[in-house]
């Protein structure tokens, strides 16, 4: 039996994070305001992280007797795509991934996590083999992720030294650079790969997110702007190109879930599933986050249109997980599909 | 959204596997010609008498009535197994014989349905003409009404195995009055009758099965309308609905299988540098890992339509996202053979014609059926909802 599409208790989950996101976190937070400047208050504020960890998002694939809600990857999956859809903060993701880890070993952090107490974010390695890392929107976060070759690693936030904040590219998330202090321990370090895989298949939700919002975005300007008499929708050049688009955001779905209920079922592919999972919903971030901008025309070119939003995030999300490396000899190997 | 096996399917999976073990066909299937009907229809029979013909049919009509999963499960077997996929058994039983399960009389289906899953005739498809490919609606093979008989006149194109075909799904202008969709009609045309000559046309990739059919006087018996007089249209998309749908399982599962022949390729081949194995070339080895990345997706892609396939009962515009995507892949899978293979890809000799063959013959993917460019446009206008504009 295969099913890619939401069961009815899936799309309460979805309706709900989209519908909670559209009112507190909406795109329209990251525009400037009349002077040209932009909020400063754009990230997750404390309280509404408390409502978040209320809502219940950061346990939903953590078993019921854990305090979770029993759900698998995919319904952490779910949230994270709308995430993605509104530019909002990663680190829903690192804590959600984070709490997983925290399930099998502690649970006084594993508590803390749940009940919105405790913040997690990404650190980011630059490259294999350096000590130096990206942390990524870790202000007032509590924990660093660290997405290793596929392997979680859970460190206190003083393990990181030499933090100097670095302008964004991204600049809906804070960015600093650090290095990982020599012989920091992780509070916690997980045996197998389930973590990191947790984390990849997040990290493609969100991509998929953001190429599914780049598309919204793109195919409801062409259906209202008109030139020449016209709506440019109807232009062939436009239609084609919000047509790739389409096409583009359905393989990252379906690919994307796909890796996610292979992981879920602890399928044999699982990993290889995974890894393209990566790579076909970084580039249809990409390309249609590019697509995006070209079809807004002038408008698409400021920062009052969010068209750039889209792409800017494709890119942050593009180099995170640390897993390139990974993805590519998995993707070499042997092992590929299985019939 | 579930990804689960059942002991049934497990079952099946292994009933499938043996079965095919012991009868697929071990020669070399003909690329051309009365050979390639004989092989087509041999197997289809060997599949008939195996109690395999017809697996997506309704039981009533002969079929196995089996699930979409099942249908899945035996396709994927199949290029396991190297079985022939397609050929010219593919129209009868992907369009012709589900178009008239659908819409086809009680005595039409009576005379046809056991024939096609039994492997005793081949059929044609008959709907572009040399001045309406993309614009089918504007087609003007025309025919009228004399007594009991439809008498048709013209010509059509683009024709695969019509020289070797017994039957052909045939639209036909009744109503030169009517406007573009209306006035059409969906004709069962018998490819002997008098009156019908062929021309084969020979294509870029060497294949000749590709025809243009003229009609001069064709007498074909009113009892062979599929649908109304007139109520053409609709019957026609009927048929590409199904070929669009389930019809998509058998290519995507073969073109995963060929770009798992390339992977094993270039680790015996040598690179471009003429020393390591070809995977050790960087750009050889970035181009077999995005596709590996794409043909995953495209097979997720098919999981996806199996998945609405299940809640709807007529298949939506969606199918023209997995066709659009199957098209343009297969030709990117199978330019990167040529590629791999060098300067041997200019030498057609016993080693590598197939794959040649193949690259060529995937020009028509992205072309018939629907151009990729069509395939936009309604992918645009019926999924997206933008707005019809000019051509």
């Amino acid at each position: 039996m295969i099913d890619l599409l939401p069961s009815e208790v899936e799309q309460q989950i979805i309706d709900g994070v989209a519908g909670f996101l559209a009112e507190e976190l909406p795109l329209a937070r990251l525009r400037p305001g009349p002077d040209g400047e932009r909020s400063a208050d754009i990230g997750i504020s404390a309280e509404q992280w408390h409502e978040i960890a209320g809502l219940g998002w950061f346990g939903l694939g953590i078993p019921e007797e854990r305090g979770g809600a029993g759900f698998t990857v995919v319904a952490e999956m779910l949230v994270v795509r709308e995430v993605g859809r509104y530019a909002v903060s990663p680190s829903i993701s690192a804590t959600i991934a984070a709490a997983c880890l925290a399930a099998r070993a502690d649970s006084e952090l594993l508590a803390g996590l749940l009940a919105g107490e405790r913040r997690v974010a990404f650190a980011s390695r630059l490259c294999a083999g350096s000590d130096e890392y990206h942390l990524v929107d870790a202000r007032g976060a509590d924990h660093l992720l660290v997405v290793d070759g596929m392997q979680a690693q859970l460190y206190g936030a003083a393990a990181f030294g030499e933090v100097r904040p670095v302008i964004s590219l991204d600049d809906a998330v804070t960015l600093e650079r650090a290095r990982l202090t020599a012989g920091a321990r992780p509070l916690l370090q997980e045996a197998d790969s389930d973590i990191g895989h947790r984390a990849s298949l997040h990290n493609s939700a969100q991509l998929l997110g953001v190429a599914e919002g780049a598309l919204t975005l793109s195919v409801e300007y062409a259906k209202v702007r008109e030139q020449f008499g016209q709506a440019i929708g109807s232009f062939q050049t436009i239609k084609h190109r919000c047509a790739d688009m389409a096409v583009m955001a359905e393989a990252a779905y379906a690919q994307a879930f796909f890796a996610g209920l292979s992981q879920a079922g602890g399928q044999r592919d699982a990993a290889y599933q995974i890894a393209a999972a990566k790579v076909i919903c970084a580039e249809a971030a990409l390309a249609n986050a590019r697509s995006g901008i070209q079809i807004h025309g002038g408008i698409g070119f400021t920062a009052e249109c969010d068209a750039h939003v889209f792409l800017k995030r494709a890119h942050l999300l593009g180099q995170m997980g640390g897993e390139r490396r990974w993805v590519r000899e998995t993707l070499l190997s042997k092992t590929g599909v299985v019939a | 959204m579930q990804l689960s096996c059942t002991p049934e399917e497990t079952q099946f999976r292994e009933e499938v596997r043996a079965w095919l073990r012991a009868n697929v066909p071990r020669s070399k299937r003909p690329r051309t010609g009365l050979a390639l009907r004989d092989y087509d229809l041999a197997w289809q029979r060997c599949q008939y008498e195996g109690g395999w013909a017809g697996i997506s049919w309704p039981r009533e009509y002969g079929g196995r009535g089996l699930s979409l999963t099942q249908q899945v499960i035996w396709y994927e077997e199949c290029a396991a197994a190297h079985a022939p996929v397609g050929g010219s058994t593919f129209v009868g039983l992907s369009h012709a014989g589900p178009t008239l399960i659908v819409r086809g009389t009680e005595e039409q289906k009576r005379f046809h349905l056991p024939k096609i899953l039994q492997g005793e005739a081949v059929w044609c498809q008959g709907f572009s003409e040399p001045n309406a490919g993309s614009d089918l609606a504007s087609l003007k093979t025309r025919a009228h009404v004399e007594g009991e008989h439809l008498v048709v006149n013209g010509s059509k194109i683009w024709t695969s195995y019509a020289a070797l075909a017994d039957w052909q799904e045939l639209l036909v202008r009744t109503d030169p009055g009517a406007q573009r969709h209306r006035g059409l009609t969906w004709v069962i045309c018998d490819m002997h009758a008098p009156g019908i000559t062929i021309r084969r046309i020979p294509t870029l990739s060497g294949t000749g099965n590709l025809c243009q059919v003229f009609y001069d006087e064709v007498r074909l018996p009113l009892a062979n309308v599929v649908g109304e007089v007139n109520g053409g249209w609709d019957v026609s998309m009927t048929t590409l609905g199904f070929e669009r749908g389930t019809a998509f399982i058998a290519h995507q599962i073969h073109l995963a299988a060929m770009l798992e022949k390339l992977y094993v390729m270039a680790h015996d081949l040598r690179g471009p540098d003429g020393r390591l194995p070809a995977i050790e070339d960087g750009a050889v080895a970035d181009q077999l890992l995005k596709l590996r990345a794409e043909v995953a997706a495209l097979r997720a892609m098919t999981y996806l339509s199996v998945s609405r396939g299940a809640r709807q009962v007529v298949p939506g515009p969606e199918g023209n996202i997995i066709a659009l995507c199957y098209a343009e892949l297969s030709k990117r899978v199978y330019a990167f053979a040529v590629e791999l293979l060098g300067n041997e890809a200019l030498e057609m000799h016993d080693e590598n014609p197939d794959w040649l063959t193949d690259y060529l013959d995937a020009f028509k993917n992205t072309i018939a059926g629907g151009t990729s460019e069509i395939r936009r446009n309604v992918i645009g206008e019926r999924l997206l909802g933008l707005p019809r504009g000019g051509r």
